[in-house]
């Protein structure tokens, strides 16, 4: 008896472990690891801004080469401004900190939601390229805090 | 078993005494269940603004609330909208009171009926400040004729 | 209580209970106390209960927060708090714990006093709305499990994804998409485009249009050997294709193969003459013409007409020859406009069409005709796989819906077994993403085609689909557009906005296509009367970043002055006509702005400048001067999205501007694109 429990035990410790069920639609609403916001703000940008700063804010947009001075890449320039300035800049244009005035003003024309969005893809566009290798594929759940 | 009664009598006066808590506690919370925190109906005591939203010395009538809001020198006070006698709106007349198109009754400034057919004055509700410093009327107590809130 | 109940009393009563003690068993007796004990633990837990129920503890903790920020006089909310909606058979308690939630000012407070982000509590009053309208969740329950924060079993509405809820705004906002919905948005748009509609009543969307080729005179038009193909894989011929993937059986292909290409309605094909056909000069008239505006080749250009790389081993040449001289007679409703060209031009365009794009793929080899006997097999099965319901032809009813209707989709109860088979959570919102995805995932036997959705758009159509909910919605709670008859153009102009389909790309009062983003309603107010004549002869982009670009239509210049006569005199709008100073001084407080506001960024003067918006120079000659003084003032306002910016302008600012940008001189040579 004891050893038929036992094989029993160990037969079933040895199944593989069971794969959590996927939900499936949260995980195509997802756009690569971006959040909700996150993705808002890349739509938000594409529509906006990506005709200069380029779509991955790398100042490649079609018109960067019209501009003097030309829109920096984010990557590398992003970090000096704090995200007070960051959103002075897309709600007053770049004229609000005193510089160019080729950066225009937003504020007007994009509500807080979207201006919200578009600075959390900021972030996003600041980071570094390689970044994405180091957190993997793993995917977050959608899940709301506690 | 041996030392028999003491202890015996221990455990007896402890059971009969946590029959006798017990019960009177579950007695308790059966007349408490008997009291609904919430009824499925509109909330009873709601927020109606701030203070500065009602011009001095003025009467606003709250359509939604069917409700008046007093604003006098003394401060505030709320007068119920609905006639007493079959539930219209009834109207208010600087200087007259209440008057019900209806079927005629008329209120005098506090609510009290100075003709029928009404049998029962307006109820007039509590009022109170809530700490965001908004007014809150709850309709569940009702009040003196000569209550009035300082804000 | 209990140890003061043990002190012996009187003494004579303790004899009396040594008494009764000894004459119990011993058993009893204990059993007695120890039952006794429990239920005065009862009563105590259920005491403790009460008092320490969640929502007590969080209007406690809230208090304290109030008292600390706002003082300690005053009333806090007190007991169960809810909101109660009758008409939507709802009772949300959230508010019990959510304390903080209509305050602005508690926008950065810790969950669950943090006041509600965004502006929706403005246009939905929480008292008038409650809470799981929007967010879904159990709203009678009063604790954080039981109000389905998470999904709960046996509670079928969990509250929804940031995503998902907009689905929950699509129930009431059936018409138009709300702001910020951008799945709902584009769920409903890829079911416009699918033609949903064409098999399945669909609350709030019946009146759409059904776009779908008219099946008769099929066999002039397409070989046998494409027909297969397509039927086989629609995607493989087009990768952007409307049509669905019906799953056919190579027999079943064979046979509605022959049944389509039986001879159906009366469709005519024009003789043509091919001797001295140049397809060299219908090349060259295939790019002066833009046909890439709407048409794509090799996936380079529009998306609103198919993809031409390989229709020349789709179509024949005569076939060609007749469609585009008079697109109209083969397909009467169809976007194409009907261009101005004469016969020799058909004939070498449809000649270069028909030699130069016709790589062949994703084609069946055989192009021997199917075998006619199987025609009567074929037409059972275009009955059966309804596909009258998109394609007219000759003897079938127009649009007959086989589809089960949709109202109720978005609750309907599903068999969890399909998915769990594939290791997918067996939620309502995954079993339509897996059925939109490939309705044979969930029924082997599904009449419902594969749309080939990628995983995205999967998404949003199940967005769509779960507005689509069982419960009706009241009446008064559901947005709705005025009803507005779609705009006809009647006359001569009429006839001329029919032949060159002009609604395909533009609107008009709400109707038409949005390719091009000029808007028609109030056309005579923007442009001048003489440019707009000039532009529909010989339409020259101004904005040059723009890759969609208005077709050379070869409208003539009597057709011209007609269509620019009643765009300016009848699609004004006298709200943006005005005067606006233009003399020198003017003129350069305008160049002032538009240095400091850095316009130049976007806009071309002279030589330089970028490439974003219009080209500046010369505009005077385009645009009236109080039309651009209502756009620098409010761009969004008539264009949302634009790429303008509101500069937050004075009137008086705006008016330099305008004087500034009318008086620029036109550029010596216009170079032509
Ligand atoms: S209801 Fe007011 S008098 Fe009858």
């Amino acid at each position: 008896m004891t050893v038929l429990f036992a094989v029993a035990l160990a037969a079933g410790c040895q199944r593989t472990p069971e794969v959590p069920p996927v939900d499936a639609v949260q995980e195509a609403f997802r756009d690569g690891e971006l959040s909700a916001r996150e993705s808002h703000g890349r739509r938000v940008f594409a529509e906006r801004c990506a005709t200069c700063h380029g779509a991955e804010g790398r100042g490649d947009g079609q018109n960067a080469y019209n501009l003097d001075p030309p829109p920096p890449d984010f990557q590398e320039s992003l970090d000096a401004l704090s995200p007070e300035d960051r959103r002075r800049v897309i709600e007053g244009g770049t004229a609000a900190l005193g510089r160019s005035a080729l950066c225009p003003p937003w504020g007007r024309s994009l509500d807080e939601l979207e201006v919200e969005a578009l600075l959390a893809y900021l972030v996003v566009t600041s980071r570094p390229s390689g970044d994405e290798e180091e957190t993997g594929p793993g995917r977050r759940r959608w899940r709301r805090p506690r | 078993m041996s030392e028999g009664p003491p202890r015996r009598r221990v455990v007896l006066t402890l059971g009969t005494a946590g029959l006798a808590a017990g019960g009177l506690g579950l007695l308790a919370a059966l007349a408490r269940s008997v009291v609904p925190d919430v009824l499925y109906e509109a909330p009873r005591r709601f927020p109606i603004g701030r203070p500065e939203d009602y011009p001095p010395n003025s009467v606003t009538l709250l359509p939604e609330r069917r409700l008046f809001v007093f604003r006098t020198a003394e401060g505030f006070h709320a007068i119920s909208a609905i006639c007493t006698h079959l539930g219209c709106n009834v109207n208010h007349e600087e200087g007259h009171g209440f008057v019900c198109p209806c079927h005629g009754s008329t209120y005098d400034e506090d609510g009290d009926v100075t003709n029928g057919p009404a049998a029962w004055p307006l109820p007039r509700y509590a009022m109170s400040l809530s700490r965001r410093g908004e007014l809150v009327v709850d309709t569940r107590r009702t009040v003196d004729p000569d209550f009035r809130l300082r804000a | 209580m209990a140890v003061a109940a043990l002190t012996p009393a009187g003494k004579g009563q303790g004899h009396r209970r040594a008494g009764l003690a000894r004459r119990i068993p011993a058993r009893l007796l204990r059993t007695f106390a120890v039952l006794s004990v429990v239920l005065l633990a009862v009563a105590v837990a259920a005491v403790v209960q009460e008092w320490r129920a969640e929502w007590r503890q969080w209007q406690s903790r809230f208090a304290e927060g109030e008292t600390a920020v706002h003082g300690g006089d005053g009333d806090t909310e007190q007991g169960i708090q809810q909101i109660w909606l009758p008409d939507l058979d709802r009772v949300d308690r959230c508010t019990s714990c959510h304390l903080g939630i209509a305050s602005p000012e508690m926008k950065d407070a810790p969950q669950p006093f943090r006041g509600h982000s965004g502006p929706w509590l403005d246009s939905h009053r929480p008292d008038r709305f409650g809470c799981t309208a929007c967010h879904g969740g159990q709203g009678e329950a009063t604790t954080y499990r039981d109000a389905a924060h998470q999904p709960l079993p046996f509670w079928s509405e969990p509250m929804a994804s940031r995503e998902l809820m907009e689905a929950r705004c699509g129930t009431c906002h059936q018409e138009r998409n709300p702001p910020s919905t951008y799945w709902l948005a584009r769920g409903r748009a890829l079911m416009t485009d699918r033609n949903c509609v064409a098999c399945h009543e669909i609350p709030g969307r019946d009146s759409e249009e059904v776009r779908a080729p008219r099946l008769d005179g099929l066999a002039l038009k397409v070989s046998p050997a494409w027909l297969r193909g397509w039927l086989a894989d629609p995607r493989g011929y087009l990768e952007r294709s409307r049509m669905g993937d019906f799953r056919l059986r190579p027999e079943e292909i064979e046979a509605l193969a022959a049944f389509l290409l039986q001879p159906h309605g009366v469709v005519e094909a024009d003789e043509v003459d091919w001797t001295g056909a140049d397809p060299e000069r219908g090349g060259e008239i295939f790019r002066a013409s833009r046909c890439v505006t709407c048409h794509s080749v090799n996936g380079r250009g529009g998306t609103l007409a198919p993809e031409l790389a390989h229709v020349g081993a789709k179509v024949g040449r005569d076939w060609l020859y007749s469609w585009i001289r008079d697109p109209h007679r083969l397909q009467p409703d169809t976007l194409m406009p009907r261009f101005r060209f004469d016969d020799d031009q058909v004939r070498d365009l449809a000649a270069y069409i028909a030699e130069d794009l016709a790589e062949p793929k994703g084609l069946d080899a055989n192009q021997a005709d199917p075998d006619p006997d199987l025609a009567a097999e074929g037409r059972r099965i275009f009955e059966r796989r309804g596909c009258y319901s998109c394609h007219e032809l000759e003897g079938f009813p127009v649009r007959a819906r086989i589809g089960p209707k949709l109202a109720g989709e978005g609750d309907r109860i599903v068999d969890p077994a399909p998915l769990v088979a594939r290791g997918i959570e067996p939620t309502r919102p995954n079993w339509l993403f897996t059925k939109v995805s490939g309705p044979e995932r969930v029924l082997e036997t599904a009449r419902m085609p594969t749309f080939g959705f990628a995983e995205d758009e999967a998404a949003a159509v199940s967005v769509a689909l779960l507005s689509l909910r069982a419960q009706d919605v009241p009446p008064g709670r559901i947005t709705r557009d005025p009803d507005r008859p779609p705009y006809e153009p009647q006359g001569e102009f009429g006839a001329l906005v029919r032949r060159y389909r002009c609604l395909s790309c533009h609107q008009i009062a709400g109707t038409g296509g949005t390719l091009s983003t000029v808007v028609l309603d109030r056309i005579g107010s923007q442009l001048r009367r003489d440019y707009i004549e000039q532009f529909i002869q010989n339409p020259i982009a101004v904005r040059v970043g723009l890759a969609e670009r208005m077709p050379h239509l070869n409208i003539t210049a009597e057709e011209a002055a007609l269509l620019a006569g009643y765009l300016s005199t009848v699609m004004v709008d006298d709200a943006v006509e005005a005067e606006v100073p233009r003399d020198a001084a003017a003129v350069a407080r305008g160049k002032e702005l538009f240095d400091r506001h850095g316009c130049q960024a976007c806009h071309i003067v002279g030589d330089s400048g970028g490439f974003v918006g219009p080209d500046l120079n010369g505009s005077g000659q385009r645009l009236q001067p109080g039309w651009t003084v209502a756009w620098l003032l409010d761009p969004e306002r008539w264009k949302p999205g634009t790429l303008q910016p509101d500069h937050g302008l004075t009137r008086e600012e705006a008016e330099a501007l305008t004087a500034y940008t009318l008086s620029l001189p036109a550029r010596k040579a216009q170079v032509l694109p």
